[in-house]
């Protein structure tokens, strides 16, 4: 049956779960900058390598890879897919036909159906930084104490609301997909095969009969833990514990990850400026040249 | 004793509602008291609960009359904070209120938001973890602890503050025999070694009952009744009007006419014994055993083994079992036993790796339609609009067996929802989705029907509600097994007990014998019935219920029973 464990985050004694969740969180912001920054597919690709070489040093289990590998391969098949059909910039590269423009009536009211290679390529790298924030976000969920983060959240001085219901959703999705499984199997018990079939309307169907009993209990299980930290002395206002010190190497290695990123921000906007022939300083065509192949 | 609470004409109206959940309510808490806290589902006991530690009317809105002093203090002055450092709340299911990933983490929240620093705060958990049993497992995982565990961690992380009262819901509700005596026996050490006062809410009074000093009932509201232990197991009437469950023992003694001191068997047997000398002069049996039928088989399981990990241990180690058609069976065990799993196999949710299930002598295919399953939580099972929808939704999707559609109205009154065929089946009460969640699967007229935990967290009045329908369902021929922690359910009602330890059968006979047998329910952390102790002791009986026992000491001391 389903195991809901998969979903929770687990001590562990490793180095990505040593970390403070505070340098985890700034590397979570630093590499989703980057990952939006960053153009070229190469950098993309490296920077993808390593958010699961993270997952590698995390021993994250089997489970969790395959769940990891399920939502990437979903991730970049919709990416790469829609852009290689709906890609509008050009130039662009027809390398198939879907559908004839002069297929009578859909050909003509669509304009033909074709498959670019430059949308195939963006797609790839829109697939790309879209795989980065999972891979994070997810090792994120796995190796940090929800607790931890609320602290956290809090101490950057996030309104309390916002943090407890972020944090409150964090921690009830591994108990809605365990109870989604087990409507779905109440459901196949009585004769109900909602999976089984290709009709949208027993879709929408499937999705409401899911989600009564899901939101139902979901509700009332959010406002038990809330009245359950409340009544710890949890709340909106009074004096709590300061967290831990940040501990210097790691708040070190943050300052130089954002340090990196200002300079990078800085050389894409000399890039840019060169680019668009507003700007250009000869001594620096060597960083020119570094920014074309690699940011 | 010092009042370290007090109510006054204390009344709440939750803004949602038009009748106040509870009303008028003057009570006055010594410190150092042992509250049971009962009454019907509805009756407003989680209500006042919230109210004792501010959650009303600070957190919760709605009109509040009258005043809660809180060691003199009027709650209205203090935030919850503030009362939480004097009333720690505990809510019924630990997973519900369980926030972090480490057991430390857990227990030291409430120290962290009180402004403790991180070395006191260490110190100060794993003293906590001592008291609840807990010593050493600071860095071990939530996941990892058992159920009875986990509700001592969710005692711990509301003990760490020191409170000078706790005020627990429902906290042994869905937990097992072993976890529940666990906790419990956690609750008088609190109680006897620290002073720490106590509010429980609970509906299993025969487990709570002989522990408490007082007892409080409520109804629509309002307390009806007060009174020390004593006074209640003097005068259980109030109790048994309302469905609620006294222990065995008291019931036995208020069915004879005799007073119980307590709710030991020592202690009834000896006050029975005094009032009718002649009960234990006959050495018989209440009543012969009554084989079990292997003819005209409905359920054949031969052989059957399942390891969920193909490396890791088995969780049905060489089943062998043969169910007839028409039987009432109780599938009993601790947790882990396989019993969920077994159930599994029958309504074809898992496929055998090893031997066979059979169902009226073919093989169960993948979710067989001649078998129907209600889940341990039953609410997860309803997901239509209105009770028609319900139930009528098995017969829509091609499980009705021939009857006709409007063969469902019948059964709705049967069960008692009858008018009730527009409402949302999730708002109605918890005994009313049990018994939709059943009859949607009896609609459907399964072969065989399976339960897990039908009971759990239901009172007497809707246990017999189920097990009436249960029963019509077998007189029709049809096949009942169900898994339950209750031995007395199981004793009162099942035609069958089948006991499971670790993946195997132990002991599989009428409860008769069955509950005889000490050593068998050692092993499956459960403990016979104790109508069944007191007719042992008392006569030398294996008496199942109650009644069975007021009847048969009646008659004994009639001469009646004389050999």
């Amino acid at each position: 049956m389903y195991n809901r464990q998969v979903w929770e985050a687990t001590p562990a004694d490793t180095p990505v779960h040593r970390l403070d969740v505070r340098t985890k969180l700034a590397l979570l912001a630093a590499i989703v900058i980057f990952a939006v920054g960053l153009e070229g597919p190469r950098p993309l690709f490296l920077l993808f390598l390593l958010s699961l070489g993270f997952h590698v040093v995390a021993r994250s289990s089997v489970e969790r890879w395959k769940i990891l590998i399920i939502f990437l391969l979903v991730g970049i098949w919709g990416a790469m897919v829609s852009q290689a059909l709906f890609y509008n910039q050009e130039p662009r590269t027809m390398i198939a036909c879907l559908l004839s423009p002069t297929t009578p009536w859909i050909g003509e009211l669509t304009g033909g159906i074709f498959v670019y290679r430059e949308g195939l390529e963006h797609g790839a790298v829109q697939a790309l930084r879209s795989g980065i924030m999972l891979a994070c976000g997810l090792l994120i969920c796995w190796t940090t104490d929800p607790r931890q983060l609320l602290q956290c959240f809090l101490h950057w001085k996030m309104p309390y609301p916002i943090a407890f219901m972020l944090i409150t959703s964090l921690r009830f999705l591994p108990v809605i997909f365990e109870e989604t499984a087990i409507v779905l199997t109440a459901q196949r018990l009585r004769g109900f095969e909602p999976l089984r079939t290709l009709s949208p309307i027993r879709w929408v169907r499937t999705a409401f009969y899911v989600l009564f009993p899901i939101l139902a209990r979901a509700l009332r299980r959010a406002a038990t833990l809330a009245l359950s930290v409340e009544s710890r002395g949890f709340g909106r206002c009074g004096h709590r514990s300061g967290m831990a010190a940040w501990p210097v190497v790691e708040r070190f290695a943050c300052l130089t990850v954002f340090t990196g990123i200002t300079a990078g921000a800085v050389l894409k906007t000399l890039y840019s400026l060169q680019f668009n022939g507003i700007v250009y300083f000869p001594g620096l065509r060597g960083v020119y040249d570094f920014m074309a192949v690699w940011l | 004793m010092a009042g370290i609470l007090e109510c006054r004409n204390l009344s709440f109206t939750y803004k949602t509602r038009d009748l106040p959940s509870i009303a008028n309510i003057d009570l006055k808490i010594e410190a150092g008291d042992f509250i049971l806290c009962t009454g019907p589902t509805g009756c407003g006991k989680s209500t006042l609960l919230k109210a004792f530690n501010g959650l009303i009317p600070h957190e919760i809105s709605g009109t509040i009359c009258g005043s809660m002093l809180v060691r003199g203090v009027n709650s209205l002055d203090s935030s919850v904070a503030e009362l939480s450092r004097t009333v720690g709340l505990m809510f019924q299911n630990p997973d519900d209120q369980i926030f972090s990933t480490t057991v430390v983490d857990e227990v030291g929240f409430a120290l962290e938001n009180m402004g403790m620093e991180q070395g006191a705060i260490r110190e100060r958990v794993s003293e906590t973890l001592a008291w609840v049993g807990l010593a050493g497992r600071e860095q071990g995982s939530v996941h990892a602890l058992s159920g009875g565990e986990r509700q001592r961690l969710a005692l711990a992380a509301v003990l760490a503050v020191r409170p000078r009262m706790l005020a627990l819901d429902e906290p042994i509700s869905q937990m097992d025999p072993r976890g529940a005596m666990e906790l419990l026996q956690v609750l008088q050490k609190l109680n006897q070694e620290l002073g720490i006062t106590l509010v429980v809410v609970e509906h299993r009074l025969h487990e709570v009952m002989p522990l408490c000093q007082h007892v409080l009932v409520m109804e629509e509201g309002s307390i009806v009744w007060k009174g020390t232990r004593r006074e209640a197991f003097r005068d259980p009437d109030v109790f048994l009007r309302m469905g609620l469950r006294i222990p065995q023992t008291v019931h036995i003694c208020h069915g004879l006419g005799v007073v119980a001191a307590s709710a030991t068997v020592e202690d009834a047997v000896h006050n029975i014994r005094k009032a009718y000398p002649n009960c234990g002069s006959v050495v018989k049996t209440a009543a012969k055993i009554i084989p079990i039928a292997q003819a005209n088989s409905g359920v054949d399981i031969r052989g059957l083994e399942f390891r969920y990990d193909p490396k890791g241990r088995k969780i049905l180690d060489g089943i062998n079992l043969s169910i007839p058609r028409g039987q009432f069976v109780a599938l009993m065990g601790n947790n882990g036993a396989g019993k969920s799993t077994l159930l599994h196999h029958i309504c074809g949710l898992q496929q055998a790796q090893t031997g066979q299930v059979t169902v009226n002598g073919q093989a169960v295919k993948a979710l067989d339609r001649r078998v129907g399953m209600v889940m341990q939580n039953p609410d997860l099972m309803l997901f239509n609009a209105t009770v028609e929808e319900e139930i009528t939704f098995g017969l829509r999707h091609g499980g009705g067996r021939g009857q006709a559609a409007s063969d469902w109205r019948p059964l709705l009154e049967r069960i008692g929802l009858a008018g009730l065929e527009e409402r949302f089946p999730l708002a109605l009460s918890q005994g009313q989705r049990v018994r939709v969640a059943i009859a949607s699967l009896l609609v459907c007229r399964p072969d065989i029907l399976l339960l897990d935990e039908p009971t759990t967290g239901q009172d007497l009045g809707h246990i017999d509600d189920i097990i009436v329908l249960l029963q019509e369902y077998t007189a029709c021929g049809g096949t009942v097994i169900f898994c339950t922690h209750d031995t007395e359910v199981a004793a009162r009602y099942a035609e069958r007990v089948i006991v499971m330890t670790a993946g195997g059968v132990v002991a599989d006979a009428p409860p008769r014998d069955v509950f005889s047998r000490e050593d068998v329910l050692r092993s499956a952390g459960l403990r016979a019935p104790a109508a069944l102790r007191v007719s042992r002791e008392l006569y030398g009986g294996c008496a199942l219920c109650v009644e069975e026992v007021v009847g048969y000491v009646q008659q004994a001391s009639m001469g009646s029973n004389a050999c």
